[in-house]
């Protein structure tokens, strides 16, 4: 969506005067001075008071107790890649990368429930009313938005939009709870613990009822997307500085581009007991963080370049499904060696299908 | 006689009743006992919007959408230098 206009990002309604949240005062919350003079207004303003999940936890304990450890707010799952990638002596060096690049997409309550999150140039999201369910374009896809948001929402040329998006206009909480978003139930990954959603909270496949008999034959072999995701976006390496003109934080990638290649499972769990995923390339390579350091990921083979991926972009007939040698045989569609760099081998090993499987 | 019982009858069903009615007999204060009651609840009258904007400075500015362009800073558009999808 157009960038909201200055006034537009901060002018209150008078609905919200009348709401809950509006009984408490300006100041109540923002800090700030009560003046006519707006600098003198302005001075120790809060901007978000909802940096403090505390102030949110008077009302709403049961949201906001395990908020703060959650993946939107804790970030963990980035710090979990890059302490397997690096040691602990690079940490500072990666501390302050993590404090310029990307810190600003930790996710406050009011960046979900008030205002449009910091990264898309923030603004009320409805005159400061506490909207109860966040708006999917405006919150959810403002920072989800070059692989999910546009794999969902059909931006990808060509490519139709998911499913679910097309035929029942489902948003993101459709599927993804508010529950999900308060707490990751300890977490430290996206992909770690408990698969939420599943497709099977909906769908009932495999069982006597279910006429696809593809279903029952593949089993838990293959992740749901295998067969029913299409084309997705993958992305190579996130160089990131600072720019020596405006001092502000900068990237540059070396590369997007459309795939959809068939992996090897390297978070084979209980939860998620697949062989075979889509994989994903992901923006990493050993240089991205050079301007903070030199070789600050001295470990980069101990995770895959090409990751265990979940695409958006759901359909119930995809090329790959279309029959059993769409897939069986069909060596375009598998991560195999020849499809990754030299100096990437290492990392995929586990990633890599070592054979391809056999025709029908 | 039936009248005589009858309106006996009635006086001692009223004399039942009485006691029934509340007491008259004032409820102790705060000052003679602060044994286990509970505080009674103040009752805060909450402002109107239109009180509201009398007492709290920000909301002048803040709900008037031609002060707020009127005093807004520009803003310059910053130069993109990041190259790539992010």
């Amino acid at each position: 969506m157009a960038p909201l206009e200055p006034w537009e990002k901060v002018l209150i309604s008078a609905d919200f005067l009348t709401s809950v949240h509006g009984e408490a005062t300006c100041v109540d919350c923002h800090g700030g001075q009560l003046s006519e003079d707006k600098d003198s207004a302005h001075t120790d303003l809060i901007a978000d008071p909802s940096l403090d999940s505390k102030n949110c936890a008077n009302c709403h304990e049961k949201e906001s107790q395990n908020f703060d450890a959650s993946l939107h707010a804790s970030q963990a799952g980035y710090w979990t890649v890059l302490n397997a990638r690096s040691v602990p002596e690079n940490h500072p060096a990666l501390e302050t990368m993590f404090g310029n690049h990307c810190a600003s997409c930790h996710t406050t309550c009011g960046d979900c429930h008030i205002s449009q999150p910091d990264s898309v140039g923030g603004g009320l999201l409805d005159g400061h009313l506490f909207v109860q369910t966040p708006p999917m374009t405006r919150t959810c896809t403002a920072c989800h938005g070059s692989r999910v948001g546009n794999e969902y929402l059909g931006k990808n040329e060509e490519l139709p939009g998911d499913v679910h998006f097309r035929t029942a206009r489902m948003n993101c909480v459709s599927c993804h709870t508010g529950a999900e978003m308060h707490d990751s139930q300890g977490a430290d990954h996206r992909y770690s613990g408990e698969e939420t959603p599943r497709c099977t909270d909906c769908h009932e496949v495999g069982g006597a009822n279910d006429p696809i008999a593809q279903h029952a034959i593949h089993g838990d072999t293959l992740s749901c997307q295998v067969c029913h995701s299409i084309t997705y976006t993958s992305c190579d390496g996130c160089h990131v500085s600072i720019s020596e003109t405006s001092g502000n934080p900068k990237f540059k990638t070396d590369g997007t581009y459309m795939t959809f290649l068939i992996g090897l499972n390297t978070r084979q769990s209980e939860e998620r007991p697949y062989k075979y995923v889509p994989v994903r390339h992901i923006p990493v390579d050993p240089n991205n963080y050079d301007y903070y350091g030199e070789n600050l990921l001295p470990n980069f083979g101990a995770l895959p370049t090409w990751a265990y991926a979940t695409p958006h972009n759901i359909q119930r007939n995809t090329p790959q499904n279309s029959s059993c040698n769409a897939c069986h045989g069909n060596a375009e569609i598998f991560l195999t060696a020849d499809k990754v760099r030299d100096w990437e081998l290492e990392a995929n090993q586990d990633v890599i299908v070592p054979e391809v499987p056999s025709t029908k | 006689m039936k009248k005589t019982i009858q309106l006996l009858l009635l006086g001692f069903g009223l004399l039942v009743l009485s006691g029934c009615t509340r007491s008259t007999t004032p409820a102790p204060t705060a000052t003679e006992s602060v044994g286990n009651i509970a505080p009674t609840p103040t009752i805060v009258m909450l402002p109107t919007a239109a009180d509201r904007a009398d007492t709290d400075t920000c909301l002048n500015c803040h709900t008037d959408k031609q002060r707020l362009i009127d005093t807004a800073k520009p803003e310059e558009p910053a130069e993109e230098e990041s190259e790539g999808v992010g």
